[in-house]
């Protein structure tokens, strides 16, 4: 055999070799791979800087702290309770903690933008698949359900069913292949990649070795928030969050845009039938529920805890009687939507001041200990089956 | 980008080792006319791939009669299809909407109504290979008549989505070649080509995509330093991510015992427009010479119809690219360019001959002059024109 011929023998015998080391490497980092001194996702760590945690760091991340006769209180759900306007040392999930004791677990899987039905929340469903004690925290607005496919989030969900994690709940299934077939060309195709990548990735692990890598030893992407630091190990991107800023330059910024959307909060939702007497819009309330059933398989609805959230009290302050009468009556009618379909729902924010918030809809550090103060509470008195 | 799919990959994992398994030249072209339909199929979709089926088919019976007149008119068929879908938006949207908007209306009503959203799958591909192959066959070239090596030809999966442009003489005889005798040495070495083509696209140009799409929104804020470095990361890009394709493409088909055409050869060491583009999407820049310049006349008729001629290949060479007017001033820009070059000497007189002697002298300067003029090209080809003006403007003012 010649020299070239034994040269490209041994580059193409590396090639499935080095795919077999590498695929091992994955599979351990699958198991045990997770960040250190974890507290939240923030932007570093994060799709804001074209960081996926692989559904297996999030599994890790709760395992990794539970320990037997200890209740997992996993928290799913978006920037709100991800602690938005409060820094790692002052954000809420840490009270919470606080608040609870040595008997639970806070585990806050929350991201920027996430839906009460991804990424949290199907960590909270493996576990329960797992027979683990586990209580769902989330959050979202009235009438926001969504779908745990197609939006940013949408991978964990493949991953979740290409890894056999989740539990069997065909009223999902159905509603995604009926969500698939209405999409466009463009977003079916991006659904089938996902789906691809997911179930390759059961096989090879490429997802975990690949964040493994990113976290510990450097990462190859750039972006807008790593920037002049965007080869440099994810562990060495700190947690940035900050509490918010001082009262006085809250909340007039954009302040009629703000107001805007606050108004709009619950106008589609109900409708007038008299001075402040409201009917919600039936197809709303409807498809809300729908989207419950199936979203959430019902041994997750028994253990989970949603939060509605309100708008900032400087905003609600400005809203007609009639406007404040119609978020009301919304925010009661679709907590009754939740408690229907077998989910322990309350509103939050009503009663907290303008010092609570720092933003129309994030908590500032005092807001988080209240949060904390009132959901260690509603754990407590939590009785899952 | 097709090849960094998930499909692609299981695609690859199951098409290759088929490939290589497979002894019989035979069986093993039939395995690849599968793979390439399966490919076509699954990426272009059904919509994509009935109009290049229909032109291939006419394009091939056309041929194989060997009559000139049906050759022109499968030619003219493909020119149709070429327009129809890529260009009826922006004739109807930008070029009658400033003659006659009323008209142009209804034009882009009916244009929408009857057109899919996007062109098939690699339409300018397809159209300028059955163009090559019918024209070269009404000139006398045999036409090819296995429809088992035609179909090969025309949806070859590698050079499928982004060329390079392939010639059916080099393809069809190198094809029993690869087909009998696969080498060690060529797949090894197609593969390697192909990491270097990957990383080249996803480590480096998708990268600097990602950037360059934070810096272009706050361009006009950048300082003059900051905005050439933004030119010069836009026209890496471009290069690491079209270049870095092509070496995908041709690893690929190497890895099948078949070698493409280069399409690139360092373009930006080039010391002159027309050393640039015979550095630059070389196929597609012999394409336009010989199917376009030469034929238009090319430096046959004297230097005034040489400049027509050249100006217009490049402005068709820019609207290749895209169906709308910064593309097209893309290639009139570098049409211009090039006949400035070709008779800026005699126009000039003594002065020009005095620059054209200091330029061949110190050869840095023609390099950085053809640098600057490529690069402030690339902000027509990205951007709409009034905005890339502006940032030329910028860029030139030093401000």
């Amino acid at each position: 055999m010649s020299h070239a011929k034994l040269k490209a023998l041994v580059f193409l015998v590396a090639i499935p070799l080095g795919f077999a080391l590498a695929v091992w490497l994955g599979r351990d980092a699958a198991r045990y791979a997770k960040p250190d001194k974890f507290v939240r996702f923030h932007p570093g760590i994060a799709p804001e800087s074209l960081f996926y945690p692989p559904f297996s760091t999030l599994e890790n991340l709760a395992l990794a702290r539970w320990s037997p006769g200890r209740t997992l209180v996993i928290i799913g759900g978006n920037s709100i309770l991800n602690g938005v306007g409060q820094s790692d040392q002052n954000l809420w999930s840490r009270r919470l903690q606080e608040e609870l004791g040595e008997r639970y677990v806070v585990v806050n899987l929350s991201f920027r933008g996430a839906l009460p039905c991804e990424a949290g929340a199907l960590v909270a469903e493996t576990l329960i698949k797992r027979g683990l004690p586990v209580i769902l925290i989330s959050s979202t607005a009235p009438a926001t359900v969504g779908r745990v496919a197609g939006g940013t989030y949408g991978y964990l969900y493949y991953e979740a069913q290409a890894h056999n994690r989740l539990i069997h709940h065909p009223a999902r299934d159905a509603n995604l292949a009926a969500w698939e077939e209405t999409a466009t060309p463009s977003v079916r195709e991006q659904q089938a990649e996902l789906r691809r990548a997911a179930a390759l990735d059961s096989w090879f692990h490429f997802q975990a070795l690949w964040h493994h890598i990113g976290y510990r030893y450097g990462f190859t992407t750039w972006t807008q928030v790593t920037r002049n630091r965007f080869w440099r190990p994810r562990d060495t991107i700190l947690d940035e969050g900050t509490d918010a800023r001082p009262l006085g330059d809250r909340f007039r910024e954009q302040l009629d845009a703000e107001l805007a959307i606050t108004r709009a909060f619950s106008a589609g939702l109900a409708e007038s039938t008299g001075p402040l007497s409201w009917r919600a819009y039936t197809p709303q309330t409807g498809l809300t529920g729908e989207l419950i059933d199936a979203m959430f398989p019902p041994a997750v609805r028994a253990r989970t805890i949603m939060l509605l959230n309100q708008n900032a009290l400087y905003y609600r302050s400005r809203l007609s009687p009639a406007e404040r009468s119609r978020d009301d009556f919304v925010f009661a009618t679709y907590e009754q939507v939740w408690r229907d379909r077998g989910v322990v729902c309350h509103s939050v924010g009503a009663n907290f001041t303008d010092e609570d918030y720092a933003d129309r809809t994030h908590l500032a550090p005092s807001g988080g200990r209240k949060l904390a103060q009132l959901l260690a509470e509603y754990i407590r008195q939590f009785s899952p089956p | 980008m097709i090849f960094n799919t998930y499909a692609f990959a299981l695609f690859a994992a199951v098409f290759f080792p088929g490939y290589w398994l497979i002894h019989s030249p035979s069986l093993r072209a039939w395995w690849l006319l599968g793979g390439c339909a399966v490919f076509h199929g699954h990426f272009a979709g059904p919509a994509g791939v009935l109009p290049i089926a229909a032109l291939a088919l006419i394009t091939y019976a056309c041929a194989l009669s060997r009559i000139r007149v049906l050759c022109y008119a499968a030619i003219t068929a493909c020119g149709v299809a070429l327009v129809c879908f890529k260009y009826t938006h922006f004739l109807s949207g930008e070029i009658l909407a400033s003659v006659a908007p009323a008209l142009s209306a209804q034009a882009s009503a009916l244009s929408v109504s009857w057109l899919p959203d996007a062109p098939p799958l690699a339409l300018s591909f397809f159209t300028f290979e059955f163009v090559h192959y019918l024209m070269d066959v009404a000139g006398g070239g045999a036409p090819i008549r296995s429809p088992k090596t035609f179909a090969l030809f025309a949806i070859y999966f590698p050079s499928l989505v982004a060329g390079p442009i392939k010639r059916y003489q080099d393809f069809t005889a190198a094809l029993p070649r690869a087909l009998t005798r696969l080498e060690l040495t060529q797949v090894a070495a197609g593969a390697q080509r192909v990491a270097l083509g990957f990383f080249k696209k996803i480590l480096l140009a998708d990268n600097l995509t990602v950037a360059l799409g934070y810096y272009e929104k706050v361009f006009f804020n950048l300082s003059s330093p900051q905005a050439w470095l933004f030119l010069a990361a836009l026209s890496t890009r471009i290069l690491l991510d079209f270049s870095g394709y092509t070496d995908i493409a041709l690893g690929l088909s190497q890895m099948l015992g078949l070698r493409l055409p280069e399409n690139f050869n360092y373009p930006y060491a080039a010391t002159g427009l027309r050393d640039f583009w015979a550095r630059w999407h070389i196929s597609l820049s012999s394409w336009i010479r010989d199917y376009i310049y030469i034929p238009l006349g090319g430096n046959r008729h004297g230097p005034l119809r040489r400049c027509s001629n050249l100006v217009i290949a490049f402005t068709l060479c820019g609207l290749w690219h895209g169906g709308a007017g910064h593309f097209m001033l893309w290639g009139l820009w570098h049409g211009v360019g090039l006949v400035v070059q070709a008779t800026y000497r005699d126009a000039l007189g003594s002065l020009g001959t005095r620059i054209g002697s200091g330029l061949d002298r110190f050869s840095v300067l023609s390099w950085l002059l053809t640098l600057v003029f490529v690069a402030l090209g690339w902000l027509l080809f990205f951007y709409p024109v009034e905005h890339a003006w502006s940032m030329a403007l910028k860029l030139i003012s030093f401000r």
